[in-house]
C-alpha cells in the first residue's frame, strides 16, 4: 500500500500498544481514555502535519474495536487530510495473523471516508 | 328514588340534584349552600335521605346551617384522603402484595427467577419492584423484597436484580440492606456473592451457615460505570484483559466486549427518550464468570436504556434494515425479536458503508471461530440468540425488558491451550 522514498529522520514509529495504550476503547475521548478520537489527535495529526511518515504498529492490544479504527484513521479524511496524503505517509504494520484484518479495516475505513467527503 | 315530596321549593330541588351528582363523583360536597332548607320526612326515599344526612348532615325536620370556609376546606382534604385510600386498596390488589400492619410493602419474587424458563414472572417482577421502588404508593411506606422465595436464579436475571438493586440505591440515596439472609437460599447468596453483587451495593459479603459450591465462578466482579467516566470503564476493560490476557491471539473477543460497551454509551440512552423508570445516569453494568456447569466463560453487559428496537430507527440504520425485510419478507417487520434478527443479520455481512451494522458484526464476531458459543441480545421486547453454528432463535415478549442485556458465552476449552499458569 504504500511507497515512499524517504530518510530515517521523517519516519514516526508509533505502537499502539506499547506508546498509546494496550486497550484501545471506543471513538470518542468523552467516553474514556484510549479512544480512537484521542490516538487520532494526539499521535497521528501533529506528525503528519509535520510531513512525517507514520509507521503504526497494531499489534500487541487486546484488540480494536471497530469505532475506534474508524475514528482513528477515518477520521483523518474528515480532518481534512485525503486519501492520496495517507497513502504516501501512512504505514500500518502487523506482523501477526491475528491482526491483520485491522491492517485492511483501516484503509476501507479510510476509502470510505474518502466517498462521503 | 324521590318519593313523595311536600313542600320542597324550586331551590330545594336544586340542591337535592346537585347531591345525587356529587355522591356519583365520591367527593364531599363543596357546592355552596346559602340557603337553609327544610326537608320533611313525609314519603322520602331511604337512600335519598341517606344521600342528604351523610354529605349535609342534616337532620330530619332541622335547619342546614352553612357550612363554614374551615369546614367546607375540612371536608375536601377529609374526602380527598379518602378516595386516595380506596386508589391505594385498588392497587395493592392489582399489584398483589400485601401491607403489613407497621406500613411496610412486601414484594415477593417467583421461585424461578430466569429469563430462559420463566420470562413473564421474572419480568413481571422486575416491573412491579421498578414501579415500587422509583415511584412508592404511601409516602411513609418502605419496601421490603423478600427475597426467601427465590429457589433459583440465573446468572442474567441477578445481573440485571443488582442493577435494579444499584439504580433504587442511587436514586433514593439509601443503603440497602439484606434481610434474614439465614432464610436465603444459599446458593443464592452464595451467586451474589460472588458476582460481587453486595460488593456493589457497598455492603459486605454475606456468610451462610451451610457453604455451597455455587454453579459460576466469577472471573471479574460485577462493575458499573457511567458515560464518560472511563476510569471505570478502563478499570472493567483491565479485567477483561486480565481474562484474556493470555489470549491476545483473540483480539475478536475484546473487539467485540468494546463494542458492546460503546453502543451502551453512545446509543443506549437517547436523549428524547422518556424512560419508565427513572434511570440513575447513562449507567451500564458488566461481568464475566465462569459456568461450571457448561464449562464456558460468559460475558454480560447491562444498561436500562432505551433499547436496540428503540434507538435502531434513529441511528439511520432502519434503512438498511427495511431494504433487507422488503427483499426477504415483503418489508414486513412484523415484531422487536424480527428486528433484532434482521439488524444482527445485516451485521453479519455488514460493509464499511454501515458503521452500526459493523459494530453488530464486531459483536457477531466474537463467537465466530468459537464452536459451541452463542451470542444472546434481550433489548425491549425482543430477544435474539445466535449460537456459532448459525442456528438463530428470535423471540418477541408481552414485557420489556427495561434495557438491553448483551450476553456472551464462549467454550473455556478454545482458551485452554493459551491459558497462562
Amino acid at each position: 500500500m504504500l511507497a515512499k522514498t524517504a530518510d530515517a529522520t521523517s519516519y514516526v514509529t508509533v505502537n499502539i500498544a506499547q506508546d498509546f495504550t494496550e486497550y484501545p476503547t471506543g471513538r470518542y475521548q468523552k467516553l474514556g481514555r484510549g479512544s480512537g478520537e484521542q490516538f487520532r489527535d494526539e499521535f497521528l495529526i501533529p506528525s503528519l502535519t509535520d510531513g512525517k511518515i507514520v509507521k503504526v504498529e497494531i499489534d500487541g492490544t487486546a484488540g480494536y474495536p471497530a469505532s475506534f479504527l474508524e475514528e482513528a484513521f477515518g477520521g483523518l479524511i474528515r480532518r481534512g487530510f485525503t486519501k492520496k496524503d495517507l497513502e504516501e505517509k501512512l504505514d500500518i504494520v502487523s506482523n501477526s495473523p491475528s491482526f491483520e484484518p485491522y491492517q485492511m479495516l483501516v484503509w476501507q475505513f479510510i476509502d470510505n471516508a474518502e466517498k462521503l467527503r | 328514588m324521590w318519593g313523595k315530596i311536600e313542600e320542597v321549593t324550586e331551590i330545594q330541588l336544586d340542591i337535592m340534584l346537585s347531591i345525587r351528582d356529587l355522591n356519583n363523583c365520591s367527593m364531599a360536597t363543596a357546592i355552596p349552600v346559602p340557603y337553609s332548607v327544610i326537608i320533611r320526612s313525609i314519603g322520602y326515599d331511604s337512600i335519598f335521605r341517606e344521600l342528604i344526612i351523610g354529605h349535609l348532615q342534616i337532620k330530619l325536620g332541622k335547619h342546614m346551617r352553612r357550612l363554614s370556609e374551615k369546614q367546607r376546606i375540612r371536608n375536601v382534604v377529609i374526602s380527598n384522603l379518602r378516595f386516595r385510600k380506596s386508589q391505594n386498596r385498588k392497587l395493592n390488589i392489582y399489584l398483589g402484595y400485601s401491607t403489613e400492619q407497621n406500613n411496610q410493602i412486601r414484594l415477593e419474587p417467583p421461585e424461578l427467577m430466569s429469563f430462559s424458563r420463566n420470562y413473564e414472572k421474572t419480568v413481571k417482577f422486575l416491573d412491579e419492584f421498578r414501579t415500587l421502588a422509583l415511584q412508592p404508593v404511601g409516602a411513609k411506606q418502605t419496601l421490603f423484597v423478600d427475597l426467601t422465595t427465590i429457589q433459583d436464579i440465573s446468572i442474567s436475571v441477578a445481573i440485571v436484580l443488582a442493577a435494579d438493586f444499584h439504580r433504587w440505591s442511587l436514586l433514593k440515596g439509601i443503603r440497602l440492606r439484606p434481610r434474614s439472609i439465614s432464610k436465603w437460599n444459599p446458593k443464592i447468596v452464595q451467586l451474589f456473592n460472588s458476582l460481587g453483587i453486595f460488593d456493589l451495593l457497598g455492603l459486605p459479603e454475606q456468610k451462610t451457615l451451610i457453604e455451597e459450591v455455587g454453579d459460576s465462578y466469577t472471573l471479574s466482579r460485577l462493575k458499573s460505570g457511567v458515560k464518560y467516566d472511563g476510569s471505570k470503564l478502563d478499570s472493567m476493560q483491565s479485567m477483561f484483559s486480565r481474562i484474556i490476557e493470555g489470549f491476545t491471539e483473540q483480539p475478536n473477543l475484546y473487539g467485540g466486549l468494546n463494542e458492546a460497551t460503546d453502543n451502551v454509551l453512545t446509543h443506549a440512552y437517547p436523549n428524547d427518550y422518556v424512560p419508565v423508570h427513572k434511570n440513575a445516569g447513562q449507567r451500564w453494568w458488566g461481568v464475566s464468570c465462569l459456568d461450571l456447569k457448561s464449562k464456558s466463560l460468559r460475558f454480560f453487559i447491562f444498561d436500562h436504556g432505551a433499547g436496540i428496537p428503540y434507538t435502531l430507527p434513529r441511528s439511520g440504520f432502519l434503512e438498511e434494515i427495511q431494504n433487507m425485510a422488503s427483499s426477504l419478507t415483503g418489508g414486513i417487520i412484523g415484531n422487536e425479536g424480527e428486528l433484532l434478527e434482521k439488524a444482527f443479520e445485516i451485521g453479519r455481512t455488514a460493509t464499511m458503508d454501515s458503521h452500526r451494522g459493523l459494530g453488530l458484526k464486531k459483536m457477531l464476531q466474537v463467537i465466530e471461530n468459537s464452536p459451541g458459543s452463542y451470542f444472546r441480545v434481550l433489548s425491549g421486547k425482543g430477544e435474539y440468540k445466535c449460537s456459532q453454528s448459525g442456528v438463530v432463535e428470535k423471540f418477541t415478549r408481552s414485557r420489556h425488558i427495561g434495557g438491553t442485556l448483551i450476553e456472551w458465552s464462549i467454550p473455556s476449552n478454545i482458551f485452554t491451550a493459551q491459558i497462562k499458569e
